[in-house]
């Protein structure tokens, strides 16, 4: 399975379609036109790619009879799905892997603990869209509408609810197949979250993504967390002053520059960078990248920080972490972050006396100058300052760097705690630092 | 031995001076117009103060203070902080870089994490005379804590008869929730005495500059926001050299340009 897990159904009802109808048209009454006279960039695709059969079963095209209800109570909403009901023989939820993050682990833990089978989509490529629910082989829900309350307050969503057996059937082995093929059970998974591990955790849990990789013996040792109170403590955040000279860059004037001061590097290459982007088309940066390492080869030290987001879900997350996991490999000392502390800085230092400071992410629009109007400063110091070492060493980074799965798991748990409330968390990280204790 | 008996018998003044100044080295003795010891930072934690004699072949060799020479290798060293300037510029290739800076005097630079810099944005911008440009790709219309400080200033100097300018994207790439949150704080500016342009092209306006009376630049990574004024991890330059604020200028000028007023976005 490649593709997100969703549903396409095509429902011949008039009386649904006069229901549609009517209500897109308020929704068109209140909308704002848009203007695409102004838009300069390249053309929109036409035509998007056909659905596809699913795995199992066909598209039922015989006439079915909907219900569809404007489902704006969230107390009904609960009432088909309170934990724990009495006579239920199998509760079955299949969740996103992006749920295992921050608050939203809390509420896969209740559903856990209240005796529900909980699985969640293990997928590198895909993600669980679906907001559907198979009720006693004979009521389907669907639709767009999460089971939150701001779906069911402030959003524009739809809820379909069906009465149909048949279509109940089909759903119920479409969400099995996925259930058995593609999910991970959640109590191994909420179990590795918090538990202090000394082997590889990955293997622990059977997770590991690909083969065990040896770092570079002349990267900086790299241990599991053992302080959990203030990780979001900025280090040296001062002002101060240095003599130097310097240059403004504007645009694509930063390129040449940075590449020049990576590529003669003689001691050490520090970055500490809000947002490097790698998608596949991002050449310019994969060459950028690519020259870190090869200086790190050369013996150069290399040292790069990257913001971590809030969200596993924002792919910012998965960017960061695919860089890391690549450029460590390369013996680049790669860091990320603490989510929460927004690391929004462009910060280069070169041999501590070679800087470039402003507002150049490394993408590909604001590298080539294309796509990003930028400006940054070049400093060119004739003293060395260690203090911008000081700064970029001492952020608030994740501690355990030795594999993906170790620095993963300290994620997960550091966003964890930032859900939590005052009260839960020091519990939390008392309990943690005590099991934990050297 | 070979070394010791050669050193009895230099064969020019210029070897003379460089094997005293060596044997100075070993001996971890400043030489003359080195104030301050080289510092080796190890990958490991540790560090060392000597002088570093020699950086050849990814190797330094190394002078520690009281002690024998050794060599360290690069792949096992975090940072050389050397004690002059002359060995800067010898090992550390400043030259060319110092060749690509317009102005050529040495200048004054002040480093600014989030919340100092609100701050010195505050000072600037009380003390312009002439004119103030600004650029940022978010706007808060937040008037608590520094934002608030910084619109009352703009507010007093508009006043006061200095041009504000400020310029905003407003191009397809920018996030809609900043393009409509910048249009929103758009009116309010106005009513101020800001002049707002945004720069509605394909090309997503992402600087955040301030220029105070052609005298004073002020870049770097800060958002025109509560959190680039305070709690995110944040840096930016205050410079002052002449030609750094010229280009400075232009650049604004230009982009001025070709920005639109509020009602002439289209959105």
């Amino acid at each position: 399975m490649t593709r997100t897990a969703r549903d396409t159904l095509i429902l011949r009802s008039r009386e649904l379609a006069a229901l549609y109808r009517g209500r897109l048209e308020v929704l068109l009454e209140q909308a704002y036109r848009l203007e695409t006279e102004s838009y300069e960039g390249p053309d929109l695709p036409r035509k998007f790619p056909e659905a596809k059969d699913s795995p199992r079963g066909r598209r039922d095209e015989r006439l079915v009879a909907p219900r569809m209800q404007a489902f704006t109570d969230v107390r009904r909403a609960e009432s088909y799905f309170t934990p724990g009901r009495d006579g239920i023989e199998r509760f079955l939820q299949i969740a996103d892997d992006t749920m295992l993050s921050g608050s939203r682990l809390g509420t896969l833990q209740q559903f856990h603990d209240a005796g529900i089978a909980v699985v969640t989509l293990e997928l590198d490529r895909a993600s669980l869209h679906l907001k559907t629910a198979v009720i006693d082989e004979r009521v389907v829900i669907t639709g767009s509408h999460n089971w939150t309350s701001g779906a069911a307050a402030r959003n524009v969503e739809d809820l379909l609810i069906f009465d149909s057996p048949q279509l109940a059937r089909y759903y119920t082995g479409y969400l099995d197949y996925i259930a058995e093929t593609h999910a991970k059970p959640f109590a191994e998974i909420a179990r590795d979250a918090v538990d202090a591990v000394d082997t590889d955790p990955m293997a622990a849990a059977g997770l590991r993504r690909r083969g065990e990789v040896q770092y570079p013996a002349t990267l900086p040792d790299t241990v599991p967390r053992t302080r959990f109170r203030d990780v979001n403590a900025k280090g040296d955040n001062e002002a101060f002053s240095v003599r130097g000279h310097v240059e403004y860059l504007d645009d694509d004037e930063y390129l040449p520059v940075v590449r020049e001061m990576i590529n003669t590097a003689r001691q050490s290459i520090l970055v500490s960078m809000y947002h490097v982007a790698a998608r596949r088309r991002s050449e310019t940066v994969h060459e950028v990248l690519k020259e870190l390492g090869d200086a790190a080869k050369n013996g150069v030290y290399v040292y790069l920080v990257l913001n971590m987001p809030e969200m596993q879900s924002d792919s910012q997350h998965e960017t960061h972490s695919a860089i890391a996991e690549r450029l460590r490999e390369r013996g680049v000392d790669v860091r990320l972050n603490v989510p929460g502390a927004l690391l929004h800085e462009k910060v280069v230092v070169v041999d501590l006396c070679k800087i470039l400071i402003g507002s150049h992410n490394w993408s590909e629009g604001a590298l080539t100058g294309d796509g990003v109007y930028e400006s940054s400063a070049l400093l060119v110091l004739p003293r060395q300052e260690p203090r911008f070492a000081h700064r970029l060493v001492g952020h608030p980074i994740v501690s355990d760097m030795r594999n993906r799965g170790t620095w993963e798991k300290e994620l997960s748990l550091l966003r964890h705690l930032d859900s939590q409330s005052t009260d839960q968390r020091d519990a939390t990280i008392i309990r943690l630092e005590q099991e934990r204790q050297p | 031995m070979k070394w010791f008996s050669s050193l009895r018998r230099p064969r020019s003044r210029q070897q003379t001076v460089q094997r005293i100044g060596l044997a100075m080295a070993i001996l971890g003795v400043p030489v003359c117009g080195q104030a301050e010891p080289d510092r080796i930072f190890l990958r490991d934690g540790s560090s060392k103060q000597g002088r570093v004699v020699a950086d050849t072949n990814g190797v330094y060799t190394f002078a520690e203070a009281g002690g024998p020479t050794v060599p360290v290798r690069r792949n096992t060293v975090r940072f050389v902080v050397y004690g002059d300037e002359k060995t800067v510029k010898e090992r550390l290739g400043i030259d060319a870089f110092q060749a690509q800076c317009t102005d050529t005097d040495i200048q004054d630079i002040r480093i600014l994490p989030a919340e100092s810099f609100g701050a010195e944005i505050l000072q600037q911008v009380q003390s312009a005379k002439k004119f103030i440009y600004m650029t940022t790709y978010s706007l808060s219309g937040s008037e608590s804590g520094r934002m608030g400080e910084i619109f009352e200033a703009l507010k007093e100097r508009a006043q006061a008869g200095v041009k504000v300018y400020l310029i905003a994207p407003a191009s397809p790439r920018a996030h809609v929730g900043v393009r409509i949150a910048s249009m929103n704080v758009a009116e309010k500016l106005e009513s101020i005495g800001i002049q707002v342009r945004f720069l509605q092209k394909t090309k997503l306006l992402h600087k955040k500059l301030v220029i105070i009376d052609a005298r004073t630049v002020l870049l770097g990574s800060s958002n025109f926001s509560l959190a680039g004024f305070g709690r995110n991890i944040e840096l930016n330059v205050l410079i002052t050299a002449p030609a750094f604020t010229q280009e400075a200028v232009t650049d604004f000028r230009s982009l001025r340009r070709s920005a639109k007023a509020l009602h002439q976005v289209s959105f």
